[in-house]
């Protein structure tokens, strides 16, 4: 039952090919449409993309975390240490989750039992997933909260989820997400929800994982700026499918899908002053439940051709960056024909410095 | 159809809006809440099978004429005490020999009169009152919520026998005074918490922030909000009273006799129940339909006022 | 209360269409069922001075519990203040009532940040934007219609759309539709607060491109109340970093960015990601320990002690008036702000746990179905 696969040892997570359609009155949203991606050991992987993109259903599907109807993998495999995750019971399923995988949410109030303690919580999956006792639990649940840093840890897991602020129960999310030695940590929106300065600590807490304990990260989030600081690689999801994907670098270096673009094109950015207009995305996110023909980004976008009527293949565009589109974008025909309906390249307005990489002196450091 | 015209650009100032590409024709607010309530099909019945009682109880002369010469719902003919039913009497007599089915059609009128009536009365009296209560709160709140407590909180079929009893005299608007008098309390309660919810929501302050009176926010901004609760009060009243009325009539404190109504039919009927099961389960079946129907044409104006039930 | 800084801004300038002076604002808590006892007070704004110049954006930013909100909500008079004035062209809108107050709301309007909660779900499009335009009956019912669709158009909504619901609409189009209906009555001065941040990044720069363009279009003034610094840094031309209920640095766009002259500021700054791993990389961050106190209990002295880096004794004890570091008109709260700089440049971490010094664990009859 158990489907192997020539394991690639340094592979923690391969998705293959992920359809995840919800079934609706309507008809059935297309809410992932042929995802493939791979997640190797010690690696922070980004995923980006905007609301109804279908980051955050990938990451449910991976998990089988997703409520089942209405929501259906149809098509696919997950293999995680090269064990098909589709294919288990609920019951090992439940081993894996907060064993091996561990996930956090955009919201931690809900993620967290209002009537349990801290500590309860905390010391859970360490008796269930390490098999720890009781007191060992419990010595290990105030080390864990100490390297979250959370002060007074004796005291505080004594407390119950509303008694702790948003980043505070954050931490705690964090703390029980590494309890059990994940290798796997997705992290939905972690940040969202929570205060800028508060952001940034709890940023920083996912880089210190990775780095102090090796575990592999996938960090979902609508911003690109929060990506750029702390993921190896990054792909950028537009309606359910892959637009793009690349080195953190060079993706912001050298985009290469005209969505990217867009994307780079409307971000007010702290390092640049606002002169004239942000360039924009016209018209609205694209409707799952009639999913369009070809390539989903054709009615918004500036290099739109004929052939963009049936779905652009995967391109290799440069070392370990793909793009799903048929216009080479860098092409400066291409430009001069696009740039007909209004599109502006990156550097014109301003925003070229992903090629230059220079500090600018307005960000107020080095 | 502009989707297969890609006119995009990322140029600045470029705001198309490309999402919701079917363009209707304009339709007026009442056409819409019309398709929409006509979509459902089991409100629509209700709808019919009121309709249909409506204008019989409304025809009661011509269906059921006056036969030979007397009045067939309240002159007895002893002759035909306990008949079943034939050509000339379709549902037979009663057991001083009135006709059935003309009493069932003119205690109708009776049944629905106080039925309707009461409902609009209680909507408008709790709907005004729970507006207030909820919107305003502190004082005014407090004096008429107690005051609604204070009556809710003592059994209602006494007070209104004691009432009957005692201002009562056994007309139609009279029943519908006191009937109204306790309703409206449920439908003031049931506004009063909706608009207690609502007037806290965003939408409310941004209508205030544009300067709205306050009349204009509680009946113009809320009351639109809070339809549906009132709408299914207001169906429940109809019911309500149908059944209080035949309750009083039960126990003698509701339409005098002879004129016929559906609750004091059923009494009427309560000693025969062994022998002429059929007196009792006609009334009490008009009581059940008309109920049923006016409940399901409720839950169905419900939802076609709800926007969110538009389908495009 | 504390007394007020020294009249920031004693010389008004003369085109100042709004001026805060000293707002105020707490919201009690009580006690008790029958009798209720005051126990003590939100200290939501705690003495805000500030000024719009006509057709000029102020950036007000801070976070979750500063007070930002607050003072656009009373500005429009959602809250009466507790004290302070608050004038927008002469009007004070904290003592307005009854008819001027209405008449006040028409030349002040305000968008709000959720465009799903901010429309009445019950009012079609043209009855959402016409509504301010009867309230405050300024046309016939025909003019108003033809307004509507001029409104409609301008904002970058088909006219079509007129008939159809909010719930029909995505998060951008509905902040258009917020819009249309905050300029139907050509006010002078909109708050607008947390505009963009419920919107997706694609459609936010939409929305900020339609408001600047409404800006130079019809001289408009804005308030513009965000969490966000980059927004705010293309948007404003000023901007006022609020922390607890006080204004902590308000300055020139530039002047804040380049140079900030309060330990929070520079903070904020170092939080917001940028998106350019180069840049990332390379930076220095100033992590704050902890969470902001609650504006119930604000701390003595400079109400940020409690999470700054700089921190002295000095700093719990007196309070720093927000003064003029530069003789310009670049002013911040803070005893150091001359150390300011050298803290962004050589950043500071406070307050997070050492995983490494997390000891290893040994795993137990736990077993692994899938490493065979």
């Amino acid at each position: 039952m158990v489907a192997e696969t020539p394991a690639d040892t340094n592979k923690v997570l391969e998705v293959k090919n992920l359809k995840v359609y919800f079934k609706t009155r309507a008809g059935p949203v297309h809410a992932v449409e042929g995802v493939s991606f791979s997640l190797e050991k010690g690696e922070s992987l980004g995923i980006v993309g905007e609301s109804g993109s279908g980051k955050s259903v990938t990451s449910l599907a991976v998990l089988r975390l997703l409520p089942m109807p209405p929501a259906e993998i149809v098509d696919g495999e997950v293999f995680f240490n090269g064990r098909d995750l589709v294919d288990l019971s609920e019951g090992e399923m439940r081993k894996v989750r907060g064993g091996q995988i561990a996930m956090i949410f955009q919201d931690p109030m809900t993620s967290l039992n209002p009537v349990l303690t801290i500590e309860r919580q905390l010391t859970e999956p360490l008796e269930l997933h390490l098999g720890l006792t009781g007191s060992e639990a419990r010595s290990r649940a105030r080390e864990l909260l100490e390297a979250v840093g959370i002060p007074e840890a004796p005291r505080r897991l004594k407390s119950y989820p509303h008694q702790f602020s948003g980043g505070m129960r954050q931490r705690v999310m964090i703390a029980i997400a590494i309890a059990a030695n994940p290798q796997l940590l997705i992290a939905d929106e972690p940040t969202t929800a929570l205060d800028v300065t508060v952001q940034a600590q709890i940023l920083e807490l996912i880089a210190r994982l990775r780095r102090d304990l090796g575990t592999s990260v996938i960090l979902i989030t609508h911003d690109l700026g929060v990506v750029a600081g702390v993921t190896d690689r990054i792909i950028v999801m537009y309606a359910g499918q892959i637009a793009e994907t690349a080195p953190t670098g060079e993706l912001f270096a050298n985009p290469r899908h005209p969505y990217t673009l867009g994307l780079l094109g409307s971000v007010p950015r702290l390092d640049k002053t606002g002169e004239g207009d942000l360039t924009t995305i016209p018209g609205a996110p694209p409707d799952q439940l009639h999913p369009l023909e070809g390539c989903p980004f054709q009615p918004r976008c500036p290099f739109v051709l004929d052939k963009c009527s049936t779905y652009p293949p995967r391109a290799q565009v440069g070392p370990n960056h793909y793009s799903a589109c048929w216009v080479d974008v860098t092409d400066p025909a291409e430009q001069e024909r696009a740039s007909a309906r209004g599109f502006i390249p990156l550097r014109e307005i301003g925003r070229s410095d992903y090629v230059a990489g220079e500090t600018p002196s307005s960000v107020s450091n080095s | 159809m502009t989707t297969t015209q890609p006119n995009a650009s990322f140029a600045p100032g470029a705001s198309l809006d490309l999402g919701l590409q079917l363009a209707t024709k304009r339709k007026s607010q009442l056409r819409l809440i019309g398709e929409r309530f006509l979509r459902n099909k089991v409100s629509v019945f209700g709808l019919c099978v009121l309709i249909i009682i409506a204008l019989g109880v409304i025809l009661a002369p011509v269906l059921a004429p006056g036969t030979k010469t007397y009045d067939p719902t309240t002159t007895p003919d002893l002759a035909i005490r306990f008949q079943g039913p034939t050509l000339h009497h379709l549902l037979g007599a009663d057991y001083i020999g009135r006709d059935e089915f003309a009493r069932l059609l003119y205690g109708g009128r009776v049944s629905m009169e106080v039925g309707f009536a009461v409902a609009i009365i209680s909507v408008i009296i709790g709907v005004v009152v729970g507006a207030v209560a909820g919107f305003y709160g502190g004082w005014v709140d407090t004096i008429m919520m107690r005051i609604t407590d204070a009556l809710l909180s003592v059994p209602l079929l006494l007070i209104l026998i004691v009432l009957s009893k005692s201002f009562g005299n056994g007309k139609i608007s009279d029943v519908v005074i006191i009937i109204s008098a306790f309703e409206w309390l449920i439908l003031a309660r049931i506004v009063r918490g909706e608009f207690l919810a609502l007037k806290e929501r965003e939408f409310l302050l941004a209508a205030r922030t544009l300067g709205a009176s306050n009349v204009r926010l509680m009946f113009r901004h809320i009351l639109p909000n809070a339809i549906g609760p009132i709408v299914v009060g207001g169906t429940l009243a109809v019911g309500d009273a149908i059944l209080i009325e035949s309750t009083l009539s039960f126990f003698g404190f509701g339409i005098n006799p002879p004129t016929p109504s559906w609750g004091n039919m059923v009494n009427d009927a309560q000693g025969f129940l062994s022998s002429d099961a059929l007196l009792a389960v006609l009334p009490g079946l008009a009581i059940l339909v008309t109920v049923l129907c006016v409940n399901l044409m409720g839950d169905g104006l419900r939802d076609s006022l709800d926007p969110y039930m538009t389908q495009r | 209360m504390e007394a007020p800084a020294a009249q920031p801004f004693a010389v008004s300038t003369s085109n100042a269409l709004v001026r805060i002076e000293d707002l105020v604002m707490h919201f009690p808590i009580t006690s008790g069922i029958v009798i209720q006892r005051q126990v003590g007070a939100v200290r939501a704004v705690d003495g805000v001075t500030l000024e719009i110049p006509r057709g000029q954006t102020l950036g007000l930013v801070g976070e979750s519990g500063s007070g930002k909100s607050t003072i656009g909500r009373a500005i429009v008079r959602l809250y009466k203040p507790t004290s302070g004035a608050m004038y927008v062209a002469d009007t004070d809108m904290a003592r307005v009532q009854g008819r001027q107050l209405r008449d006040m709301r028409r030349r002040v309007q305000m968008v709000f940040q959720d465009p799903y909660a901010s429309l009445n779900p019950r009012f079609t499009i043209g009855s959402l934007v016409a509504e301010p335009m009867h309230i405050h009956k300024t046309g016939t019912k025909e003019q108003i219609i033809q307004r509507t669709e001029e409104l409609m158009d301008k904002v970058g909504l088909r006219r079509e759309f007129i008939d159809r619901y909010p719930h029909e609409f995505s998060g951008g189009q509905r902040q258009r539709i917020a819009i249309a209906r905050a300029i139907s009555t050509e006010p002078e001065f909109i708050i607008a607060d947390e505009p963009v941040s419920a919107l997706d990044v694609s459609i936010r720069a939409q929305i900020l491109n339609l408001m600047s363009r409404l800006q130079h279009e019809m001289g408009l003034t804005y308030l513009f109340i965000s969490h966000d610094l980059s927004v705010v840094r293309h948007f404003a031309q000023r901007i006022a970093v609020m922390y607890l209920g006080k204004i902590m640095e308000i300055s020139d766009r530039e002047d804040l960015y380049s140079n900030p002259l309060h330990p929070y500021t520079a903070a904020l700054l170092s939080a917001v990601p940028i998106p350019n791993p180069r840049i990332e990389q390379h930076r220095k961050r100033i992590i704050l320990g902890g969470d902001p106190p609650s504006p119930v209990n604000i701390p003595s002295g400079c109400r940020f002690h409690t999470r700054c880096p700089l921190a002295q004794q000095i700093c719990r004890e007196v309070e720093p008036p927000l003064e003029d570091k530069t003789g310009g008109k670049h002013f911040a709260a803070c005893h150091f702000a001359d150390r300011v700089g050298s803290l962004a440049r050589t950043g500071s971490v406070q307050g997070l746990g050492n995983m490494e010094a997390l000891p290893e664990v040994a795993e137990r009859h736990v077993e692994h179905p899938a490493q065979a």
